[in-house]
């Protein structure tokens, strides 16, 4: 967590410091370094101020856009009583407050949950996973997605990804900002503007290939801990590996296909299996066949 | 700055730094003692529902079955005992509970020689809370226990035991209903016509 601030300060007091090779005033030198630390004092504390705010509101905002997006509607305990006591059940185990209950109309079998904490969470099932589960693997499930609110997975999530694309952002701010520089007057500058774009260039390269990879992993190894934690709660780590075999058949959610941010919240990639990737190091999910064949093991 | 100053200095930061350590264990135990009764009092609310539900229930089939008075007896004696016995200890809580288990399965057996029970809207429903009731004894069961497995493991592991003792932190008894108890509690009232 420390690492992204860090960071963040080091790369923008390069870009100042590039910054004041353009502007200063070429009749007399002034000592660059003394230069950029006038204006690092303003312009880091402002950039990590400005990545705070733009993190803060995906952090409280989240959950909400994806709940709309996928036309979930709320439930009562009265709507549909056993789905609701068994939410209740799994959070009694989990000594967790219950969370906010919601259906999705969808044939397809998928579930999620989001919520920055266990006070604000929400979990949502399709009306299909509902239909098609037996209870003791719908109960797995809930147990899965729970785990996941438990573990501050969703909370991780977000963050990531509002990190990850403020990087993009500035990255593609300083990128113009090089390319208008381009066109100056004397030959000092040029190094000058070839390292504003540099730096333009590492952080694109960091927003689009690395961390997306970095995040992809983690988003792996939080679903094996998810399942892990279901396995726990359930004492019937078959029942999850045997909801699995059941969804992985058919887990496509339609009214989601945009969001492919939101996909690792899902119990199963909830995009189509053309358009986004399903193996390696690209994939959000691990593979079923490892995840069932962990919770076989654990069951032995 | 004398030789005697830093090694007394030296062993004043020494002792600083085990009495946070003290001070901290001793807290951590006191969070997980905390916890463990919480978890308790889940399990009574849990059970409290269960008493709260079989009244209604003995009511509703005493109008079906009026003849099936040793049966409907059996439930009331078994609950009224479970109510009143001493809370405090799992164990003893564990055998009046399932006790009243083994007599409501009896209870809810009779559906099978009365048609009219089983059709009748309120059984159903009975039915079904108690059975819920049953889940959610077990899932509070499984919270109290696992909070019961993070006191006991600290208590007993080294060097936090020392502490343990001192200050007279005890290990908890898990809620054991006997495992072959607990699989026919849980079959009990599932319905399946």
């Amino acid at each position: 967590m420390l690492s992204f601030p860090l960071v963040l300060a080091a790369l923008s007091y390069l870009c100042i410091f590039a910054f004041t090779h353009l502007v200063r005033d070429p009749d007399f030198y002034v000592n660059p370094i003394t230069q950029a630390n006038m204006y690092a004092m303003y312009i880091i504390p402002g950039t990590v101020i400005l990545a705070a705010i733009w993190i803060t509101f995906s952090y409280f905002g989240g959950g909400h856009m994806l709940l709309s997006a996928a036309n979930a509607h709320e439930i009562r305990k009265q709507d549909n009583p056993e789905v609701y006591r068994l939410v209740e059940n799994v959070c009694i185990t989990m000594g967790m407050p219950l969370p906010k209950v919601y259906i999705i109309d969808d044939h397809s079998m998928n579930a999620f949950a989001t919520g920055r904490d266990p006070q604000h969470a929400s979990i949502a099932l399709t009306s299909g996973i509902i239909a098609r589960l037996d209870r003791p693997e719908l109960e797995a499930v809930i147990a899965h997605e729970m785990g996941h609110v438990i573990n501050r997975d969703i909370t991780l999530m977000l963050i990531t990804v509002a990190g990850i694309s403020f990087f993009a952002f500035t990255g593609s701010i300083l990128l113009r900002a090089a390319a208008r520089s381009g066109r100056s007057r004397d030959k000092n500058d040029g190094a000058a503007v070839l390292l504003l774009f540099g730096i333009a260039v590492v952080f694109m390269i960091f927003a689009y290939f690395i961390a997306p990879l970095i995040r992809m992993a983690v988003s792996r190894s939080r679903e094996y801990l998810a399942d892990a934690t279901s396995a726990h709660v359930t004492r019937n780590p078959l029942a999850l590996a045997s909801a699995l075999r059941k969804i992985s058949t058919d887990s496509r959610v339609e009214s989601l296909d945009e969001m492919t941010a939101m996909a690792p919240m899902c119990i199963e990639n909830p995009l189509d299996k053309i358009g986004s990737s399903f193996s390696g190091l690209t994939a959000t999910h691990p593979p079923v066949a490892k995840r069932i064949a962990a919770l076989e093991a654990m069951g032995r | 700055m004398s030789a005697l100053l830093i090694f007394l200095l030296f062993v004043a930061g020494l002792l600083l730094i085990v009495l946070f350590y003290v001070i901290g264990v001793y807290n951590g135990l006191v969070v997980l003692r905390n916890r463990v009764k919480e978890a308790w009092s889940d399990i009574e609310v849990q059970l409290k529902r269960r008493y709260d539900l079989i009244p209604n229930l003995v009511e509703t089939v005493k109008g079906y079955a009026a003849h099936e008075a040793g049966t409907l007896e059996k439930v009331i004696q078994a609950r009224n005992m479970a109510m009143n016995s001493n809370h405090h200890s799992p164990e003893a809580v564990a055998q009046t509970e399932n006790v009243l288990s083994g007599a409501l399965k009896s209870l809810f057996a009779l559906r099978e020689a009365y048609p009219d029970l089983k059709a009748n809207q309120n059984f159903l429903k009975l039915q079904e809370e108690i059975r819920d009731t049953e889940d959610k004894i077990q899932a509070s069961r499984r919270f109290y226990n696992s909070n019961v497995l993070a006191l006991n493991s600290k208590v007993e592991m080294f060097p936090g035991n020392i502490i343990a003792g001192s200050f007279g932190f005890a290990k908890e008894q898990f809620f054991k209903l006997d495992e072959a108890e607990a699989e026919a509690a849980k079959k009990a009232p599932s319905v399946k016509f």
